[in-house]
C-alpha cells in the first residue's frame, strides 16, 4: 500500500479548498446538513433505495450553492442601484463596478457548479442503483428526506412507456 | 428535518464514508497521491504556451476520470468480443451480457463526461481568480493548462491533449485578484513521472 501523503482531515480540507471537490468533502464533514426535501411518499411511488453518505454530502454542496446563489443577486442589485445615483466617473463608481465583476462571476460560476454538481449527483446515484441490480430506470426522484423513488408522475408513464424495476441480474 | 450523516473524523472515516462512489476514487487520489502513467504524446504546438498546472484536486479528479476512461474501453472490448463469439444456440445468454454491459457503459461514460464538466468549471473558475481569466483556447494536461496556438479558432475547451499531463512544475502563477475566498492549496505536489 502507498503510504499517505495526506494523514489528517484538516490536510485534505486544506488541499481541496475553494474546489469543487472541496465542497463535497466539506458537506461529507459537516454534522449539520441542509434541511432535505420534505416530500412524501405517495402509494403510487416506487422505492428503489436510500441516499448513501455520498449522495447525501452532494445534496447538501447543492443545496449550499442554491442558496447562496441568491444572496448575490441580491447584493448586485444593491450595487447596481448605488451606482445609479452617484458620479459614474468616481473612484466609488469604478470601485463598485469590480465589485459588481466579481458578483457575476461567482454569479456564473455558482450557476455552472449548480449545474455539474447536480448532473453528477445523479450520475452517482444511477450507478450505484445500476450497480445493485435495479435496472431500466428513466425517472427519479428523491421523497421523504431520502428515499429515491421512481415518482408517481412521470413523463415517461405520460409518453405510454412502460417502466420496469429488474432487480438482480 | 435535516438529513443525518455518520461522524467522520478521520481520513479512514471518509473513505470508508465514500467507499464504492467514484468520491472515494478521488480522495483516494488526494490522499496517497499515487497518479496513474499517463499514455505520452508529443503532438504539443510550438506556439503553446503554458499558462498554469493543474492543482491537486483537479489532478485527483482528473486521474479518477482517466480511471473510468480506461474500465469504460476494457468493457467495450468485453463487450465486442462477446459480439463476435455470440453463437445462436447461446443467443439469449449473450444478449443477457451485453446488456448488463451496455448499462455499465453507459453509466460510467455518464460519470467520465459528468467528473470532466466539473473539472473544467473548476479550472475555469480558478484561471478566472488568477487573472488569467479568457485566455484563449485552453487544452489540458494533467499538470500544464496550456494556451493553444492562435490558428485553434475553435473557442472551445479542449481535452484532446490531456494525456500529456506531466508535472506540476513550477508554471508562473498569478495572485488572487478577482476572489477573495480563492485560496491555492500550499502543500507540496507530488511529481507524476
Amino acid at each position: 500500500m502507498t503510504t499517505p501523503e495526506i494523514t489528517t482531515l484538516e490536510e485534505l480540507l486544506a488541499v481541496s479548498k475553494n474546489s469543487p471537490i472541496g465542497l463535497i468533502i466539506e458537506s461529507l464533514i459537516s454534522p449539520n446538513l441542509a434541511p432535505a426535501d420534505q416530500e412524501p411518499l405517495t402509494e403510487k411511488d416506487i422505492p428503489v433505495g436510500t441516499l448513501t453518505q455520498t449522495e447525501k454530502a452532494l445534496q447538501n454542496a447543492l443545496s449550499n450553492l442554491r442558496n447562496s446563489a441568491p444572496e448575490f443577486i441580491i447584493k448586485l442589485d444593491e450595487i447596481s442601484q448605488e451606482i445609479e445615483v452617484i458620479d459614474h466617473h468616481s473612484e466609488d463608481a469604478i470601485a463598485l463596478r469590480k465589485e459588481m465583476d466579481k458578483l457575476r462571476k461567482k454569479i456564473t460560476y455558482a450557476s455552472e457548479l449548480i449545474k455539474d454538481l447536480n448532473k453528477l449527483y445523479w450520475s452517482f446515484i444511477r450507478q450505484r442503483l445500476y450497480a445493485e441490480g435495479i435496472t431500466d430506470i428513466l425517472s427519479l426522484g428523491i421523497k421523504s428526506v431520502d428515499t429515491i423513488v421512481i415518482p408517481e408522475k412521470t413523463d415517461d408513464k405520460k409518453s405510454g412507456q412502460t417502466l420496469t424495476i429488474r432487480i438482480g441480474f | 428535518m435535516t438529513t443525518a450523516n455518520k461522524k467522520i473524523t478521520t481520513i479512514e472515516d471518509i473513505l470508508l464514508a465514500t467507499q464504492g462512489s467514484p468520491m472515494e476514487r478521488i480522495i483516494h487520489y488526494l490522499v496517497y497521491q499515487d497518479f496513474p502513467e499517463f499514455p505520452e504524446k508529443n503532438d504539443l504546438d510550438k506556439n503553446s504556451k503554458v499558462i498554469s498546472s493543474l492543482t491537486l484536486p483537479e489532478k485527483a479528479v482528473f486521474a479518477t476520470r482517466f480511471e473510468f476512461v480506461q474500465k469504460v474501453n476494457e468493457l467495450i472490448v468485453t463487450h465486442n468480443k462477446i459480439m463476435a463469439e455470440l453463437i445462436p444456440e447461446k443467443a439469449e445468454l449473450g444478449r443477457e451480457k451485453l446488456s448488463k454491459l451496455n448499462i455499465e457503459i453507459m453509466t460510467l461514460s455518464k460519470i467520465c463526461a459528468d467528473l470532466e464538466s466539473l473539472l473544467w468549471t473548476g479550472i475555469e473558475h480558478r484561471l478566472d481568480c488568477e487573472g488569467i481569466s479568457h485566455a484563449g483556447n485552453l487544452s489540458g494536461t494533467l499538470d500544464y493548462l496550456i494556451v493553444s496556438s492562435p490558428k485553434n479558432e475553435s473557442g472551445n475547451y479542449s481535452f484532446s491533449k490531456i494525456g500529456h499531463l506531466v508535472m506540476f512544475s513550477d508554471a508562473e502563477m498569478y495572485p488572487c485578484e478577482t476572489c477573495p475566498k480563492y485560496a491555492k492549496c500550499n502543500l507540496p505536489i507530488k511529481k507524476v513521472r
